[in-house]
């Protein structure tokens, strides 16, 4: 049964450090997402586990062995590209039976299988069709099933839904975890999507800057985010400057124009991180004006003006707010994550190229 | 945005632009060269027919043509499909080399090219083939052989290397990779290869001529028997088999149009453990690939170097040349630059539905037997008692027309439509668009359609030996040298046009 552990890996283009150190390791059935911004290296790390790039330091395993030598069809995996690369030259059954074919394994059995996988991802009446001939969805199907059909339980992803309208990539992503679940796979699967993220992953790896900044399941990550930038990347967030004052037997955090007890802090600069839902209109906190409010369908938004900053409370629809409406917000220290203020400057602490 | 370009881009102006193009290729490039099937005999006065025959000399040579042609290709494919490879997909210092080295044997006029190489394989040299049917084979293998590895490496190019990624995590080594994806993929690739590079076999004519052999032994191709013809004063035969060699290039150009998009390569059964122990020959292959360029090609290209000797006489007349070789390239690569470009936008715009068949009838120019072509056009610019180096340069500008047209038209095809809409939305008028965005985008393909069309020129022998009386250009010159068995002046001036072309291709190179 697969799993896989990258142990130090760095890659070298020229001066430019693509990965620094990387260690990660995936467990046997799970699914495992490289979350980052573009340029992050996620896809560089991914390949560099398929073997379609040789790492500069550090060593990859699979099934604990060391791979990190071996060609990429030695290592038996299943890999769908970032735009499918189906041979354009082979028809829909050619394509799926493909790995078996050149495995010398072309036999009742392995077409039997093809056919069922083709079943599976419903492109079964379409077997004789060429790549050109089907839709986005179809093509992303058929790529699932010719990586799936070499009998492999390891399968990458390579942003696999970023080739489709937002619709359909929303559709299949459940359809394709759902599949891989079934099939009992181990997948890593890499994407700039966090939405696509949260709801395909067991476990997320977020990466900036060619370095991992945190791991964890999508929970952990959204409530406890490590560092500014993954609180950022990951679902919205409201960053207020604030500073802690020492009171004697308890802080005060200085935000906005509003006070907050909080416990167990040090004095100093932070940037309090608040989620949107977590930000209430009412009777208390700080007085701010208004800037902008949309209706969103099933919730709506309010953006609050207050001194250079500004708040967006995010609720359940129901209320509506006129541009220039006075109004309060607040909320509880526990939904506060604070973060040192960083040295480099907050915009930069966030910045996602 | 200006008056001028306001009028330049109506649509007068543009009909009148595409006549102007296509009258200048019809009247003054591909009507002249139909002439002499028109004419058919020498004798200006009557049209005769008749005349059309063919002797068992004709034949012999007809076959001896194809065959040789046929040999060269097969071995080009064998042993350039490698060099191909590695100069597509490595990213080494040796693709850098391989990519010049490659193209050096371009540089060289074929007359002087295949004079090295029979003085490579035979008596002079290593001894191993006399003149006559393989040493025509040795030559032709050497003079095509670039044009093989170039039109391939950009055909692997073309192939997104993903395809060859996916093929292999689905568990092909690389060989097999190639062989049921890459190669499938480029097939048309490979044929366009294929049949330039036949093409070229079946025309040449001062290659052939330096190793047609004597007695026993002679063997000539249907080109290199049509000067012959010519020479000893046979034009009723000379005639006869030009026309011929142009049906059957017309008809073998048919006939790869027709096969190209209905041949497929099948996978048919693959031997994981056999192919995966081939590959591991891998470096092996592409040793003797190196090996076979380095023995075959490079060395027997450039032997004629060991046998450069200087003497006075013949310097005057060898510096003469080279200006009149390079005088007329450069007036015929001007020409077609003008009216060539237009026409490749014909083409590759499909203008008033007229792009396939412009297409065709270049193509039809460029796998004509230039001595056929030669011939052809002294008899029609003959007509008009014109300065014979007029005729020349009229010869030249005919032979080198496709080569500047294909590739731009091709580049042509290939820009993103969207870029012009983009500048047309952005307030360009059509002809603004044209200076400011395709000009540029596809400037690269018309240099190096230049680039080319230029050597062709430099190193043409067969037209211009049909045409010329008095002015020599220098491959003529080699000839005769050659025939005069003055060996240490033809390798002299070969040598010297050789260190001429290099400081010009350094130049351009630099540009």
């Amino acid at each position: 049964m697969p799993n896989v552990k990258v142990a130090n890996v760095s890659k070298f283009f020229g001066n430019i450090k693509a990965l620094e150190n990387i260690n990660l390791e995936v467990d046997d059935g799970e699914y495992v997402v490289l979350l980052g911004p573009s340029g992050c290296g996620k896809t560089t790390l991914l390949k560099i586990i398929a073997g379609m790039w040789e790492p500069t330091a550090g060593k990859v395993y699979i099934d604990g062995s060391d791979v990190t030598d071996l060609p990429p069809e030695d290592r038996n995996i299943g890999f769908v590209f970032q735009n499918y690369a189906l041979f354009p030259h082979l028809n829909v059954f050619d394509n799926t039976i493909y790995g078996p074919v050149v495995r010398g394994k072309d036999s009742e059995e392995s077409r039997r299988n093809a056919r069922e996988m083709l079943h599976l991802v419903r492109l079964a009446a379409r077997h004789d069709a060429f790549p050109v001939e089907l839709s986005g969805g179809m093509q992303q199907r058929l790529a699932v099933a010719r990586a799936l059909t070499t009998g492999s339980s390891l399968l990458f992803l390579d942003e696999p839904l970023s080739a489709l309208d937002a619709k359909i990539g929303a559709e299949l992503r459940s359809e394709m975890r759902k599949m891989i679940k079934d099939l009992k796979l181990t997948a890593i699967h890499v994407t700039h999507n966090q939405e696509e993220a949260m709801e395909v992953a067991d476990k997320i790896v977020v990466m900036r800057r060619g370095r991992v900044e945190q791991v964890g399941s999508p929970e952990q990550i959204y409530r406890n985010p490590a560092n500014l930038f993954v609180a950022h990347f990951l679902g919205d967030a409201n960053f207020i400057e604030a500073a802690a004052v020492d009171h004697g037997t308890r802080c005060k955090l200085k935000m906005l124009n509003w006070e907050m007890d909080i416990p167990k802090v040090k004095p100093g600069a932070y940037v309090a991180v608040v989620r949107p839902e977590k930000v209430e209109v009412g009777d208390g906190g700080a007085e701010g004006v208004v800037k902008n409010f949309r209706f969103l369908g099933g919730v709506s938004y309010v953006e609050v003006g207050i001194r250079d900053e500004s708040v967006i409370s995010r609720f359940p629809s129901g209320r509506e707010y006129e541009l220039g409406e006075r109004v309060r917000i607040c909320f509880k220290p526990e939904d506060v994550k604070l973060f040192k203020y960083p040295d480099e400057g907050l915009k930069e602490a966030l910045r996602v190229d | 945005m200006g008056g001028a370009d306001r009028f330049a881009s109506g649509k007068s102006v543009e009909i009148v632009f595409y006549s102007v193009v296509i009258l200048f290729f019809l009247l003054l490039v591909f009507a002249p060269i139909l002439y002499i099937v028109l004419r058919g005999c020498p004798d200006s006065n009557a049209m005769c027919f008749p005349s059309l025959y063919i002797t068992k000399e004709m034949s012999d040579a007809l076959i001896n043509s194809f065959s040789i042609a046929f040999i060269a290709v097969v071995l080009d494919i064998i042993f350039g499909i490698p060099i191909a490879w590695v100069i597509a997909r490595y990213k080494t210092k040796l693709k850098v080399y391989l990519d010049f080295l490659v193209d050096m044997p371009l540089i060289m006029p074929t007359a002087a090219l295949g004079f090295s190489v029979a003085l490579f394989w035979g008596g002079e040299g290593i001894g191993l083939l006399s003149k006559g049917f393989w040493m025509i084979v040795a030559v032709h293998v050497a003079f095509t052989y670039p044009y093989i590895v170039r039109t391939l490496s950009a055909a692997i190019e073309e192939v997104d290397i993903t395809y060859e990624m996916a093929s292999r995590t689905l568990g092909s080594s690389p060989l097999t990779a190639f062989r049921t994806i890459t190669l499938p993929l480029f097939k048309s690739g490979l044929l366009i290869a294929a049949l330039l590079a036949f093409t070229r076999s079946l025309s040449e004519t001062g290659a052939t001529m330096m190793a047609v052999g004597t007695g026993q032994f002679f063997a000539a191709t249907a080109p290199a028997q049509t000067l012959l013809y010519k020479n000893n004063g046979d034009m009723t035969s000379a005639i006869s088999l030009s026309i011929i060699l142009i049906a059957a290039s017309t008809i073998l150009l048919t006939l790869v149009r027709y096969l190209a998009n209905r041949f497929g390569i099948p996978i048919v059964k693959v031997y994981p453990s056999f192919e995966k122990s081939l590959n591991n020959l891998k470096l092996e292959k592409n040793v003797l690939a190196f090996a076979f360029f380095i023995a075959i090609i490079l060395l027997p290209s450039f032997y004629l170097l060991e046998f450069v000797s200087y003497s006075r006489g013949e310097l005057g007349g060898i510096i003469n040349s080279i200006g009149i070789s390079f005088l007329i390239a450069f007036a015929a690569t001007v020409a077609n630059l003008i009216f060539g470009v237009g026409m490749a936008l014909l083409i590759g715009r499909n203008k008033y539905g007229a792009g396939p068949f412009f297409e065709f009838l270049t193509d039809m120019v460029m796998v004509m037997p230039t001595v056929a072509l030669g011939l052809s056009l002294g008899m029609f610019w003959n007509l008009f008692q014109l300065d014979e180096l007029f005729v020349l340069a009229m010869v030249h500008v005919s032979f080198s027309y496709p080569y500047i047209v294909k590739p731009v038209a091709a580049s042509i095809r290939e820009l993103d439509k969207d870029l012009e809409d983009a500048a047309r939305v952005l307030g360009a008028t059509p002809f603004k668009v044209f200076t400011t965005i395709t000009l540029p985008l596809i400037m690269p393909s018309i240099l190096a359609g230049a680039v080319m069309a230029f050597m062709r020129s430099l190193s043409e022998t067969g037209a211009t030996l049909t045409v010329s009386k008095t002015f020599k250009t220098i491959p003529v010159l080699i000839v005769e040298f050659v025939k005069a068995s003055k060996y240490g002046d033809a390798a002299f001036a070969s040598a010297l046009l050789l260190g001429v072309s290099f400081i010009a291709a350094y130049l351009l190179r630099r540009k």
